[in-house]
């Protein structure tokens, strides 16, 4: 039975479901007639570190697939790093939900997935806090969210306003970081009980990645003691803040309930502004 | 009597089972002696947190790849909702999958978010709202990746049962179409 075989398929990350090549190779297997093979895809790649044990069956499927020079990087980074043992057994995985294209990551190697994630941050990034054609769509804007950026962000606001501050450095960061928190999750009940259409998730991870401008006011502000320069720095990036969290609030509810929507993110950061200005 | 006894098994992946308990062991460690060295809360809660989401990112993307031949995120699709999408490696593997490993994979899972609770406890009987805070934090990171992992966990036999039966299904009715072609 080719489930034998399935755990020795090396597929590419961008290849779709594995449950479909495998259900294929079934099909393939067991009707005579013309196998019913999907469109063709990119070939896949081996993954250096698992042994492929070639069957017959399976190469006249699959092309010699080119090495891929990520997955053959057996560098072990700083971060824990194991590189999967062939008892692991191959990339086949079920994915519970649709045949969707489910990028295969069950057995890559440490050091790609951290690769992934930080340029992840910084893509979202990119996305959130600059100019880009793809603002206006909620859906599309912010598709891969995640919370790594915006804890960085929280905590590094937290570690700078803490860092201003000459007196009660401890309850300044404890205040900073359970506003920001608490404010981003009530925010964004704020729009779900307004009726508006986002993911939870989604709309935490944008809240965060708009702090980051904060995050350089405040920055700035430590170096810079000057109240004029505070000012002007602390009103240029609210506004800086606020442009970038706008389209994804105001596109998320009724035309009618914008204002509701955007008013309590504004207050937010203006407290947050005011937050950088007074602390000495 | 039998002296053939086959060897105990072993970790297969004592680097990974290593640096799964590393992380969450130092996070409380840390939060439960710091208290002694440092008087700065900042610093506490930093590092702490810091620990407890390295602890987080291990599990989810290292550990139960590695440990269980399991894995779990968030998805959104292009009607914009959000699809929570369970990973696993199928039968065969999932099988051959370590005991010792799986064993202390769960174990420690479940244990340190107990842990957890009873110094949320303590902080909550001291009325520490601070330290409160922390343990918040890290209880949520704790709780999400157990109820993460459970879910595919219960997803993947499922699936898997599933599968088998659609296979078993084809095949049978496969077989039985060849030989009635024969006849």
């Amino acid at each position: 039975m080719s489930n034998s075989h399935s755990d020795t398929i090396p597929l590419h990350p961008s290849s779709q479901s594995d449950i479909d090549e495998i259900e294929n190779l079934i099909n393939a297997s067991v009707q005579s007639g013309p196998a019913t093979v999907l469109p063709a895809r990119p070939p896949s790649p081996p993954r250096a570190s698992i042994p492929v044990s070639s069957t017959p069956f399976i190469q006249s499927q699959i092309p010699p697939p080119p090495p891929q020079s990520s997955s053959s990087n057996q560098k072990v980074p700083s971060v824990p790093a194991a590189p999967p043992p062939p008892s692991v057994g191959n990339s086949s995985s079920i994915a519970a939900t649709g045949f969707g294209p489910a990028p295969n990551t069950l057995t890559e190697p440490v050091w790609d997935t951290v690769k992934r994630d930080l340029s992840r941050i910084v893509s979202n990034l990119k996305l959130v806090v600059f100019p880009n054609p793809y603002r206006e769509d909620p859906g599309k804007a912010l598709r891969d969210w995640d919370l790594w950026g915006p804890f960085f962000f929280i905590v590094f606001l937290g570690l700078t306003l803490s860092w201003s501050a000459s007196v009660k450095k401890s309850e300044v960061f404890a205040v900073a970081f359970a506003l920001l928190a608490a404010g981003a999750v009530i925010l964004t009940l704020n729009v779900l009980l307004l009726g508006g259409h986002i993911i939870f998730f989604q709309s935490l991870s944008l809240l965060g990645y708009c702090l980051f401008p904060l995050d350089i006011g405040a920055l700035i502000c430590m170096l810079k003691d000057n109240v004029v320069v505070k000012m002007v720095v602390v009103s240029v990036t609210l506004a800086w803040s606020s442009w970038a969290a706008y389209p994804f609030m105001s596109s998320a509810v009724n035309p009618r309930r914008k204002a509701l929507a955007l008013y309590p993110v504004f207050l937010m950061y203006v407290s947050v502004g005011f937050l950088i200005i007074a602390i000495n | 009597m039998d002296f053939a006894q086959p060897p105990v098994e072993n970790y297969a992946n004592p680097r990974t089972c290593f640096f799964h308990v590393l992380f969450k062991a130092s996070a409380l460690a840390f939060y439960i002696l710091s208290a002694l060295f440092f008087n700065s809360f900042v610093i506490i809660f930093v590092v702490t947190v810091l620990l407890s989401a390295l602890d987080f990112w291990v599990v989810k993307n290292v550990s139960g790849r590695i440990l269980v031949g399991l894995r779990w995120w968030n998805e959104i699709n292009d009607l914009g909702e959000s699809v929570w999408r369970f990973e696993c490696l199928d039968q065969e593997s999932l099988a051959r999958m370590n005991k010792k490993d799986s064993w202390l994979f769960w174990w420690t899972l479940y244990l340190s978010a107990v842990a957890w609770i009873v110094l949320g406890i303590f902080s909550l009987i001291r009325f520490q709202a601070d330290y409160l805070l922390v343990v918040g934090v890290c209880l949520t990171l704790n709780i999400a990746n157990i109820v993460g992992f459970t879910k595919c966990r219960k997803d993947a036999k499922k699936q898997i049962q599933q599968f088998a039966t659609q296979t078993i299904a084809s095949r049978f009715s496969s077989t039985i179409q060849s030989a009635f072609s024969v006849v």
